[in-house]
């Protein structure tokens, strides 16, 4: 036999057939069964219209619903389904057997690639393929094709696949075993928002005022929670004919791009795998420090937390932040752990204690600077408080559940929180030690008077103070202070935080706000109804509504609306109705959700401290009850 | 040619290949022995491009066999644990296999059905051990290798078929040229089928020669003194072991066996006679200076 013609070097191959194939016979129960699931949608839909008695069908509904479909289920469903097609077809990685057979047979290793790239992109389209035709078909039979939003839907669910099954083929090519790369691509989905959160909430617990609230600025490493934020239909609700459309179509776009780099990556990553990584939880050398050392971390920040509460915040803390080395103590713990299991996992064996201790002191060392760090508030988070021309909006709550929200930065009002927030800061020192006493149940210092004993005399109260600044740049920050009210300051020492408190959430400017419709701007018409207690309903339409609200403004503005005071005699508000002021869509924003576009509703409660409101229902002629005369009179 | 050049392989710090060197002529049947983990497995798998060195060349036909698919085309192999998918039955597999390499001999296929009985509507998972070697054995010669390597080929086979897939094997070599790399510790078995052997431990090659070298440079001296005491043995002579029974003694020794008689007989035995020694032997004698010899334990 001549062996110059039966193997004469060929072109160079990219694909290969057989292999395509082989993979989708392979795993047709996988595709087939998800295609004959999603066949009940059109299935649903073409008997839905059959019985048209109860259903009538546009091509407009159509569209909304393919809208509603690719917005709400495509992203979560291919989050698994796409984790599913990879470790199918990415499983022969992971069994030496199977390496063997795979990468002894003459292709390279970029051919490989790229045709069992195409199998799992194909397997993760097919079902949709089926499903798409299937329902294309029936809304052509009933005249309801809705072309635009087929194309869109096709190109959304195009990325989405291309991006999901890319991050599905890089935790494979990582790992060598088909559990950890399940783990790893969930862990890795998810990754971004749980450390923030970890490293929030453990920062939180040192320093002042920060909360275990995440501002989410990592968002967007998380994708699916960044696609279900940001990409969503648009239906035109107010306009019949107008356009319905799917909104942030970028989002999904650019995610796409950046799944096309990791299959980039991923084929970098395969053509260096070793073979004998197979069934190795990490494959690829430099991850496996990576892979140790952030096991030790997260467990670290985790459990670590967990056994200082068991050990010695619960029994022993003062206050309500963490004492340094007693976390520290239980970080190293915790840590070298979470070390000795990742190195566990790494060398699929329980000996991994002799002779490794440098792992666990540079992770003790590891965990040790990160607390000191966060401890000694090294990039100021803390004493951090926006700049004004930063900030896009602010709110500030109480937890008595009094607010001022979403009230615009140059605005008095605004520069009053911003003083409050400061003023607090100032009083560091003051409120952890007063907080601390608080919850122990300790001796108020400079007075002959006990902490509890004052309290119960209604000179103190415990609140908590919440900020919320959106930032221009999409940020949010939050912050959060447990605070101890103190009567003569709250009332008689202007530049104290308590004062300040008092002024921000119950001066005129907040009454206003409170009353104010959130979009701001010019108010075209007011339309409303005033009901009152022992009265009939009654409407107010045009002017004479817009007169009533003017009113209530002039009793904000003069103070006489109620407002929270943790030490007022409650007594002169005396509650005798509701009124509830519609507010035409002003200059609402179109961010895309189309529940909040529409009419804007403030409710206002009608006491008898209110004077201009009850004398301007009186000259609208309305007199229910003999109340608002009483008043009136009075 | 199969030429191995320094090559190094290590896994996670055990060196498991140690600068091995090993040459394997076109046409040749190559024994490759070893005791367990010498290193044969881990070889094979660089030569049908599996593994990548850390070091060193392995070179196909002139040419790197890693990510190289022209010279991997050259290559078939039966690994000790072949993979086949797990509900694949032989004619799945066939269709796999001739879909990768282009001179798949179809006809050849149908041929072999006569050999190999086996059911090809049968999933592999079902097969005896034994049937799924012949499997292997069915695909992989209708591959029509340059270069067949071969992992422990007949374990599991029957007696019939090992002389059967011998006989298809020395075919082809005779045939087609077709160079075959069999890694086997059934050492009577290659004895009758290799002209060439190596010998690998601890990663290493310890010898690598055609048999017929191998078994004349080393031989089996059976000697009688005719004094009590022991003489000691000319200088220059390598003795690789030494045993004796009563006043009978039995020499392995380095050497042409022609010639180390003479130099014994020269020293006025009662008698001297060299024996051939058996692969086996040899294996066992060569190993014994890597101090791998059989250890005489009382339990």
């Amino acid at each position: 036999m001549n062996w110059e013609v039966s193997t004469m070097p060929s072109k160079r191959s990219f694909f290969n057939g057989t292999l395509f194939r082989k993979n989708l016979t392979r795993f047709w129960p996988l595709w087939g069964g998800v295609s004959l699931m999603g066949a009940v949608f059109p299935l649903y839909v073409l008997l839905s219209i059959l019985g048209r008695e109860y259903v009538s069908y546009t091509a407009r509904d159509m569209g909304r619903a393919l809208y509603g479909v690719v917005t709400e289920l495509v992203p979560g469903f291919l989050l698994v389904y796409a984790a599913l097609c990879g470790v199918l077809v990415w499983g022969y990685l992971n069994n030496s057997r199977s390496v063997g057979l795979y990468h002894s047979l003459p292709v390279d290793r970029t051919c490989l690639y790229l045709t069992t790239l195409a199998s799992g992109f194909a397997m993760v389209l097919i079902p949709f393929v089926v499903v798409g035709a299937l329902l294309c078909l029936v809304c052509l039979v009933t005249g309801t094709l809705p072309l635009l939003a087929v194309a869109e839907t096709a190109l959304a669910v195009v990325l989405m696949a291309v991006f999901y099954f890319s991050t599905a083929t890089l935790a494979a090519m990582v790992t060598g075993n088909g559990f950890a790369m399940l783990a790893f691509y969930a862990i890795g989905h998810f990754l971004a928002v749980l450390l923030e959160s970890l490293v929030t909430a453990f920062a939180s617990g040192f320093l002042f005022g920060l909360t275990s609230l995440s501002a989410g600025v990592l968002n967007f490493l998380s994708p699916t929670i960044y696609i279900y934020e940001h990409f969503k239909a648009y239906y035109s609700i107010w306009d019949a004919s107008g356009p319905d459309s799917l909104q942030g179509m970028w989002v999904i776009a650019v995610y796409a791009l950046a799944g096309l780099v990791l299959l980039a990556l991923s084929w970098l990553l395969y053509r260096r795998r070793k073979s004998e990584s197979a069934g190795d939880v990490v494959a690829q050398w430099w991850l496996k420090p990576i892979f140790r050392y952030g096991v030790a971390l997260c467990s670290a920040l985790t459990l670590g937390q967990v056994l200082y509460e068991l050990v010695y915040g619960f029994p022993f803390q003062e206050g309500v932040y963490y004492h340094l080395i007693p976390m520290a103590i239980c970080l190293i713990i915790t840590g070298i752990l979470g070390y000795y299991v990742a190195s566990m996992l790494l060398k699929k064996s329980l000996r991994v204690f002799k002779g490794d201790w440098q792992g666990p002191v540079t992770t003790a060392a590891i965990v040790v600077i990160l607390c000191g760090c966060v401890s000694l508030d090294i990039f100021g988070t803390a004493s951090y408080v926006p700049e004004t021309e930063e900030i896009d909006t602010i709110s500030v709550t109480c937890s008595a559940g009094y607010a001022v929200t979403e009230i615009a930065p140059d605005s008095p009002l605004a520069q009053s929180a911003l003083a409050l927030h400061r003023a607090i800061l100032a009083d560091e020192d003051y409120i952890r030690d007063m907080t601390a006493q608080w919850n122990d149940g300790g001796q108020w210092e400079e007075g002959s008077t006990g902490l509890t004993d004052r309290a119960a005399s209604a000179d103190m109260d415990f609140e908590c103070v919440h900020f919320q600044y959106v930032l221009k740049n999409g940020d949010t920050v939050y912050r959060s202070y447990p605070v101890v009210l103190v009567k003569d300051r709250w009332y008689n020492q202007p530049d104290t935080f308590d004062c300040q408190l008092r002024e921000t959430l119950c001066g005129p400017e907040a009454a206003i706000a409170s009353v104010s419709p959130g979009y701001g701007g010019t108010v075209e018409s007011v339309y409303g109804y005033i009901w009152i207690e022992e009265g009939t309903d009654i409407s107010l339409a045009g002017d004479e509504a817009r007169a009533v609200y003017s009113a209530v403004l002039e009793d904000a503005a003069a103070g006489r609306l109620y407002h929270w005071d943790p030490f007022a005699d409650d007594e002169e508000y005396e509650l005798i109705g509701s009124l509830e002021f519609a507010f035409q869509p002003g200059n609402a924003p179109n961010d895309g959700n189309s529940y909040s576009i529409g009419t804007e509703y403030k409710t206002v409660d009608l006491y008898t401290a209110m004077t201009s409101t009850l004398q301007t229902l009186r000259t609208l002629g309305w007199n229910g009850g003999g109340l608002v005369d009483t008043e009136m009179q009075g | 040619m199969i030429e191995v050049k320094q090559v190094v392989k290590t896994f996670d710090r055990f060196r498991a290949l140690d600068e091995l060197n090993m040459t394997v002529e076109d046409g040749a049947i190559y024994g490759l022995v070893g005791p367990n983990g010498a290193g044969k497995s881990t070889i094979i798998r660089h030569l049908i491009g599996v593994y990548r060195p850390d070091s060193g060349e392995i070179l196909v036909d002139g040419a790197p066999v890693y990510e190289n698919p022209e010279k991997k085309g050259l290559v078939a192999v039966i690994p000790d644990d072949w993979y086949y998918f797990p509900s694949a039955s032989l004619r799945d597999m066939m269709r796999f296999y001739r879909g990768f390499y282009p001179q798949f001999d179809t006809d050849r296929y149908e041929k072999l059905k006569e050999v190999f009985q086996l059911s090809e509507r049968m999933p592999l998972r079902r097969m005896s051990k034994g049937m799924q070697k012949q499997a292997a054995f069915w695909l992989t010669l209708c591959c029509r290798p340059k270069y067949l390597i071969l992992d422990e080929p007949v374990d599991g086979l029957d007696p019939v078929m090992r002389r059967q897939v011998w006989s298809l094997l020395m075919a082809d070599v005779a045939e087609y040229g077709t160079t075959v790399l069999v890694s086997s510790h059934n050492l009577r078995e290659l004895e009758d089928v290799c002209d060439h052997v190596g010998i690998m431990n601890k990663g290493k090659l310890l010898l690598e020669r055609s048999l017929s070298d191998l078994q004349e440079n080393i031989a089996k001296l059976q000697v009688v003194w005719s004094t009590e005491e022991t003489p000691a043995l000319p200088g220059g002579l390598e003795v690789l072991h030494t045993s004796h029974v009563g006043r009978v003694y039995t020499y392995i020794v380095r050497g042409a066996a022609r010639a180390l008689q003479q130099r014994i007989a020269a020293m006025e035995p009662l008698m001297v006679e060299a024996l051939p020694l058996s692969l086996e032997e040899i294996f066992i004698y060569e190993l014994g200076g890597e101090h791998y010899a059989v250890k005489e334990i009382v339990l």
